[in-house]
């Protein structure tokens, strides 16, 4: 192999890992905290990016200007969501509680993906906002601008993240009730307020993910429960409830379909899985699951 | 006394036959409209596509039946059409189901396929199991073709078929000789580029590459990475889906992906919105030509009446083509009988668009219809066809995106 084509595939492998971490965090961090699987996190992205669409279309805006509009909006949707559907199986059992969640989030997944087809007849299935940003070309190497800012960031939510969760008190809240939830209790922490505030962060990473992927590619109501199956993958293989694992797992996720899709496309989309049970059989904990 | 009871069981058979002919003639006679039932993707993935496919069987409909409906001569009049539509939501599954309500609810009289041919071939089985005539409309892929059937034909010669025009216009303008191809992993679109990377190879040109991904792909950066790595004097895309074909180009004019000419087998009004300028000089096809025939007009007034131009869904010339089987079988059955509107439909032989083509159905049920190569010019298709004739002059895409 030529050490461009390497080269290319390595930084397609690690930006397109970067686009899965961004949507992936908030999945985890809505497991990590609240122990639910969010099968619905996919369909925020996806109507976040359903809206950014909606928006352009009518006024023609920045469409990174509405990006920034719409994605504080899903915090509250989030927030909500959590409030309405999840809160209420808080009192059951645990291991009743996590089954009701996890059906309770596909059947609003299914709900939120057949009323997007639905919403979408007067306009279009497919939602992709013609706009594009010149791509940076160093000698032979290309790194697609829009990617490169989706990068830099999950960097910042990297680090953001890990200063919030260390320096503040709702951080050390969250990281309280990750480790232990009677304990949490127990010590004062309002663990169901915590529990919305997560998924309020989580729908928003989410929704910025879809504002990305509406610029960048393309945007329709069947997209999210694939995402999400993938996010999953992507958390599990990292270790759930970690942030850096998170990261990882996305871009070891990114260099497999890249070095796959390049030889046999046919097997891109299956490399996820694939390299999930590998990781899995290795290390059942996931690369920095404790 | 063993003669004589075989005797009666006889008579009772056909008496009992006789009256069934009765009662089924009498309920022929007494029926007031013609019933044609189908499925339209009215929501899902395959909505950018056939959108208006509703509109337009409702307009053709009103056209007919404005000039008196069709003549039925074993009934001895004419009755009106009526189309009895559902959304099939771009899924086998609904289509199906609606296919077994539409045979024993709505008792139809003949079916109208839906989109595609993965939709089309649940939507078969319908037919298999009440025996009512199926006019495939936007379906050829091989797989509906392997086992006999004698209630379907299609319109379209077989999808191997989709771009020998395609391969006829570069042999023939020149200029390039490298194809890369590329479809999405799905009945049809599969076949499709098989049969281009067979035309072009016959017609001397050099396919450097040819390979299906999954439908769910997002990212293709790989793959445009390796198209690259071949140097391609041209790129074909086949998908029937837009996100698809939406998803490639983008990320093919991001990762610098220049060819000299690039086709999008299916560029619909959706991939041509948002990929912007960067359509500008894409080649596709549509099932029409420029001209003036009769049925050109006739085509271009119903999709006009229905709400769009022809190009904006260039699979709407497959139903135009659809309609007038229809019209042509149901007129030559004379009647309602489902196995004289059968053999209709097997022995059609239809000149359209000033006879310069003509339908017919071969010994499996495949039609004679297939693209002509088409152009985004100004932001719309243009026909390239007939060549000879210069309607629209092809300019290279020379790697402007």
């Amino acid at each position: 192999m030529e050490p461009t084509v390497l080269a290319q595939l390595i930084i397609n492998g690690i930006l397109l890992g970067g686009v899965y971490a961004l949507a992936a965090f908030g999945l985890s961090l809505i497991f990590g905290v609240s122990g639910v699987l969010n099968l619905a996190h996919g369909e925020f992205l996806m109507v976040s990016g359903f809206i950014v669409y909606l928006l352009f279309d009518t006024w023609g805006w920045n469409p990174f200007l509405l990006v920034a509009l719409v994605t504080p909006l899903f915090f509250l949707i989030g927030y909500f969501f959590e409030k309405g559907l999840i809160k209420p199986l808080g009192f059951r059992k645990e291991h009743v509680r996590l089954a009701s969640a996890m059906l309770v989030t596909l059947g609003a997944a299914l709900i939120i993906e057949d009323v997007a087809a639905f919403a979408s007849k007067d306009v279009q299935f497919e939602k992709s906002i013609d706009f594009f940003l010149p791509t940076w070309v160093v000698g032979q190497l290309y790194f697609p601008t829009l990617k490169l800012l989706v990068f830099g960031l999950v960097l910042v939510l990297i680090v953001g993240l890990f200063l919030f969760l260390k320096y503040t008190y709702l951080g050390l809240a969250i990281r309280a009730v990750t480790q232990d939830r009677r304990g949490a209790l127990l010590n004062g922490v309002d663990i169901l307020r915590v529990n919305a505030i997560a998924f309020g962060i989580g729908s928003l990473l989410a929704a910025a993910a879809g504002g990305f992927e509406v610029i960048h590619s393309v945007v329709a109501p069947n997209i999210g429960l694939p995402l999400t199956m993938k996010y999953l993958c992507i958390i599990v293989m990292g270790g759930l409830g970690s942030f850096l694992g998170v990261a990882l797992g996305g871009v070891i996720i990114g260099l497999g379909e890249s070095f796959v899709g390049f030889y046999y496309p046919a097997w891109g989309q299956t490399v996820a899985y694939l390299l999930l049970v590998v990781i899995l059989l290795v290390r059942p904990k996931g690369l920095f699951g404790e | 006394m063993e003669a004589n009871r075989g005797q009666f069981i006889l008579m009772t058979a056909l008496s009992f036959s006789l009256g069934m002919l009765l009662v089924g003639s009498a309920v022929e006679a007494q029926q007031k409209e013609i019933l044609i039932g189908g499925t339209t993707s009215q929501s899902g993935r395959f909505l950018g596509i056939v959108k208006p496919f509703r509109k337009l069987a409702e307009v053709w409909a009103q056209r007919v039946n404005k000039r008196g409906g069709l003549y039925l001569s074993r009934l001895g009049k004419s009755l009106p059409i009526r189309f009895v539509l559902y959304d099939d939501q771009s899924s086998p599954r609904i289509a199906l189901k609606f296919y077994e309500r539409m045979a024993t609810v709505d008792k139809v009289n003949a079916f109208i396929g839906p989109f595609s041919s993965f939709i089309t071939n649940a939507a078969l089985q319908a037919t298999v199991t009440h025996k009512i005539p199926f006019f495939m409309s936007e379906a050829n892929d091989s797989i509906m073709f392997q086992k006999p059937n004698k209630w379907r034909t299609t319109g379209l010669a077989p999808a191997q078929w989709e771009y020998k025009r395609v391969a006829e216009f570069y042999q023939r303008t020149g200029g390039v000789k490298t194809f890369a191809l590329l479809a999405w992993d799905n009945l049809h679109d599969k076949q499709a580029m098989e049969g281009l990377g067979d035309w072009l190879r016959k017609f001397g040109f050099e396919v450097v590459y040819q390979n299906v991904a999954p439908k769910d792909t997002r990212d293709f950066s790989s793959i445009i990475l390796k198209i690259k790595q071949k140097k391609p004097d041209v790129v074909f895309v086949e998908a029937i889906s837009p996100p698809w074909t939406i998803g490639f180009l983008k990320q093919a004019r991001e990762l610098g992906l220049n060819p000299k000419d690039v086709i999008a087998g299916h560029a619909s009004l959706a991939v041509i919105k948002a990929m912007g300028k960067s359509m500008e000089n894409v080649m596709s096809g549509m099932y029409s030509f420029a001209g003036e025939t009769p049925d050109h007009k006739e085509y271009l007034a119903i999709c006009r009446a229905a709400g769009f131009e022809p190009w904006q869904f260039s699979e709407s010339g497959i139903r135009y083509n659809t309609y007038r089987r229809i019209e042509d079988a149901l007129q030559r059955a004379g009647s309602l009988d489902k196995e004289a509107i059968r053999q209709a439909m097997w022995e059609t032989n239809l000149p359209l668009f000033g006879g310069k083509m003509v339908v017919k159905h071969d010994a499996r049920g495949y039609g004679t219809l297939y693209p002509w190569p088409t152009q985004i010019q100004g932001g719309k298709h243009v026909s390239l066809w007939p060549l000879d004739k210069g309607v629209n002059v092809h300019r290279f895409k020379n790697g402007k995106w």
